[in-house]
């Protein structure tokens, strides 16, 4: 899917004004849900909707990662993916409740290849991050990093429970650290430290 | 023959990193889903590209031998070592990574350090790798591509090759002595081979092989003298300088006489063998005609040696070959020392095998690049089947070189027939020698099933293995079945 090229429709408008202290604000504050990342419910869902975001993949493309790893029983259509994902706590109106290791592990592995297929637009996305950073640029004035961050803000608030004291600024440095993440997972081993990864936060 | 070491390198490569591993390939291989290397180095680089990552060039200058360098052009940054310490780096890096990974912060909260090496955040987005090696240091800057990167080579490389620690491969050191210790003890095991070559080699293989043991290798008491030799038994003189000497005699006057020698225990190779010395001693040439046989009450069997010290003037490094006949009848040719089959007793002109294979083990650990195959070497045996090419029987030897550990106080050669399938699989093992036998469990030939490595054949082919004490193998075409 082509993404505009105009960085920060609707959102960034305090960094493009302060980018310095923007940045001082947003990566001060604490990770919007803390404790909510603890769950790999909760942390599958977060990746999958940054890759959403980032590259633009659907149920789709998904389902048909899934097919082509041989899970179809697991993610069969996009009602049972909805339902998998519909897990985490996070979101509006949890519809299922539990996921087993098994779907887990499928979700894991569907991630990562993903990540892998898009490999060069996260690279992309991630060097002109480093660069911003650096530079001591917002990131929204970065085309790429703009578009992701609304998209990752945008379908954070439609699908998600929503809190009260937060903005949509505050989804900045979340939506940043999974956008590193995702380079991780995106490499060699990438599998296993995703796993790895859901297991560590899933004990704290 | 100059013992042949196949070194094996992998290249891996992930953005601008690449990671080079030598090694040498062990049989281990043959078992694990995943290459398995012995006495691995490696050389990481980080090249040069147009991304952010920036070096330290102050602490940069240094030179390969210690471990990292720096070439005027590129790469970046590079490191070079053993094993342990890729083993060190990717641990450092997993951890680092996974930390970063489970941390909530964009930054990781804090760096990690494995022996000489740490990685610690710098900033929002890079990552200082700092390895320090005899009070200097190197250190990078990296980007988050770059650490992303340097995990992933490591990853790969962690996935599909494993490798021996050092500690589970013998030093040199510890391999020579007790080579040197067994050549020592084995020169008398050598010496039979020559006497019974033609016996083992042009016939069907005895059921049992004479070794000598510690009773033939004692010296004489003088009840013995009184009591009388064998035919060929001398006197010696009560002024000898061996008389009551604690170690006995001399190795190849021990291996000469060992093949007729009452006492032979040929069922307990692998019995320590007390009183040898450590030092091997050239056998002492006989420069006289055999004194007439003395009989000797205890065994009524000969001796053949004179233990006696070598006159001055008795050239000592030309051992003359032995003078019995074998039981077989088949007299020794005179020119076994040169027979490509025939063990030399003679360490002077012909040096132990095991002394070049030391040289070669050590080889990859002193110049590991300059001696490695730019990729993995391959032995392609062209013949195959009955009478094959010495392409094959090589290829066969080269194999099953490392395989072979030589036991101590093994005094005798043990023989073996491998039937192998044209893939290199082993189709078949069958001991030889009753010595032979009880070692066929014992890991010193690839089991029914394994797979030698870098063996191809057009097909299946049956070979004798000599597995020689002083940790030689040899590897001739099976005279059974030959056309």
């Amino acid at each position: 899917m082509e993404r505009s090229s105009q960085p920060g429709s609707h959102r960034g408008h305090n960094a493009e004004q302060n980018p310095g202290q923007y940045l001082n604000q947003s990566l001060a504050k604490p990770s919007p849900t803390p404790h909510q990342l603890q769950s790999i419910k909760a942390q599958l869902d977060l990746v999958l909707l940054a890759l959403e975001s980032l590259v633009g993949v659907g149920s789709e493309a998904m389902l048909a990662m899934a097919a082509e790893l041989g899970f179809s029983d697991l993610l069969s259509d996009r009602v049972n993916l909805w339902r998998l994902r519909q897990s985490s706590p996070l979101r509006k109106g949890q519809g299922r409740k539990k996921l087993d290791i098994d779907e887990a592990r499928a979700l894991v592995l569907v991630i990562t290849h993903l990540a892998l297929a898009h490999q060069a637009t996260i690279r992309q996305a991630v060097t002109q991050l480093e660069q911003a950073l650096d530079q001591g640029r917002s990131p929204h004035r970065v085309a790429i990093l703009g578009n992701y961050l609304d998209a990752f803000a945008n379908a954070y608030q439609e699908r998600m429970e929503a809190d009260a004291t937060s903005t949509p600024d505050d989804l900045n440095p979340l939506a940043m650290k999974l956008l590193i993440d995702l380079v991780f997972y995106s490499g060699s081993g990438g599998s296993r430290k995703l796993w790895l990864a859901l297991l560590d936060r899933s004990k704290t | 023959m100059s013992p042949v070491v196949s070194l094996s390198s992998y290249h891996y490569a992930a953005g601008a990193w690449a990671l080079r591993l030598t090694g040498q390939a062990s049989s281990l291989s043959a078992l694990a889903e995943r290459v398995v290397l012995r006495r691995v180095r490696f050389d990481l680089r980080l090249e040069e590209e147009d991304g952010p990552g920036d070096v330290d060039t102050a602490t940069l200058a240094r030179s390969r031998e210690t471990g990292l360098s720096r070439t005027g052009v590129s790469p970046m940054f590079e490191l070079s070592g053993p094993g342990s310490d890729l083993a060190d780096l990717t641990q450092m890096v997993r951890d680092y990574v996974q930390q970063y990974l489970e941390d909530h912060g964009l930054a990781p909260s804090q760096g990690v350090s494995q022996g000489p090496m740490t990685l610690t955040p710098v900033g929002l987005t890079r990552h200082r790798l700092t390895v320090v090696v005899v009070e200097q240091t190197a250190a990078v800057n990296l980007s988050l591509l770059q650490l992303a990167d340097l995990a992933a080579v490591l990853a790969e490389a962690e996935q599909s090759v494993d490798w021996l620690p050092e500690a589970m491969v013998a030093s040199p050191r510890q391999r020579s002595q007790p080579r040197l210790l067994l050549w020592a003890g084995s020169v008398a095991a050598v010496l039979v081979a020559a006497v019974l070559g033609s016996q083992w080699l042009g016939q069907a293989p005895p059921a049992l092989v004479q070794s000598p043991t510690p009773t033939a290798e004692r010296l004489p008491t003088p009840d013995d003298r009184a009591a009388g030799g064998g035919a060929q038994t001398e006197v010696f003189p009560e002024d000898s300088p061996l008389e009551g000497r604690p170690g006995g005699l001399p190795p190849g006057d021990i291996a000469a006489d060992g093949a007729t020698t009452a006492g032979t225990d040929a069922g307990e190779p692998g019995a320590p063998r007390a009183g040898l010395p450590v030092v091997p001693q050239p056998p002492i040439p006989r420069t006289s005609p055999i004194p007439p046989p003395r009989p000797t009450a205890e065994s009524g069997m000969a001796r053949d040696v004179d233990p006696r010290p070598v006159p001055s003037g008795v050239p000592t490094g030309s051992p003359s070959p032995p003078a019995r006949l074998p039981e077989g009848g088949v007299a020794p040719s005179p020119s076994a020392n040169a027979s490509p089959t025939a063990p030399s007793p003679s360490p002077e002109r012909q040096p132990p095998r095991s002394a070049p294979l030391i040289d070669s083990a050590l080889a990859p650990a002193a110049a590991p690049f300059e001696t490695a195959p730019t990729d993995t070497a391959t032995l392609e045996a062209g013949g195959g089947g009955l009478g094959a090419g010495a392409d094959a029987l090589e290829a066969v030897r080269v194999a099953l070189a490392p395989t072979w550990q030589p036991i101590p106080g093994l005094a005798s050669p043990l023989r073996y027939r491998l039937t192998l399938g044209p893939t290199g699989i082993v189709l078949a093992v069958k001991p030889l020698t009753a010595p032979s036998r009880p070692y066929l469990s014992r890991g010193t030939l690839p089991q029914v099933g394994a797979v030698l490595l870098n063996v191809r054949l057009s097909a299946p082919l049956t070979v004798d293995v000599d597995l020689l004490p002083s940790g030689e193998v040899r590897v001739s075409p099976s005279p059974d079945v030959q056309p």
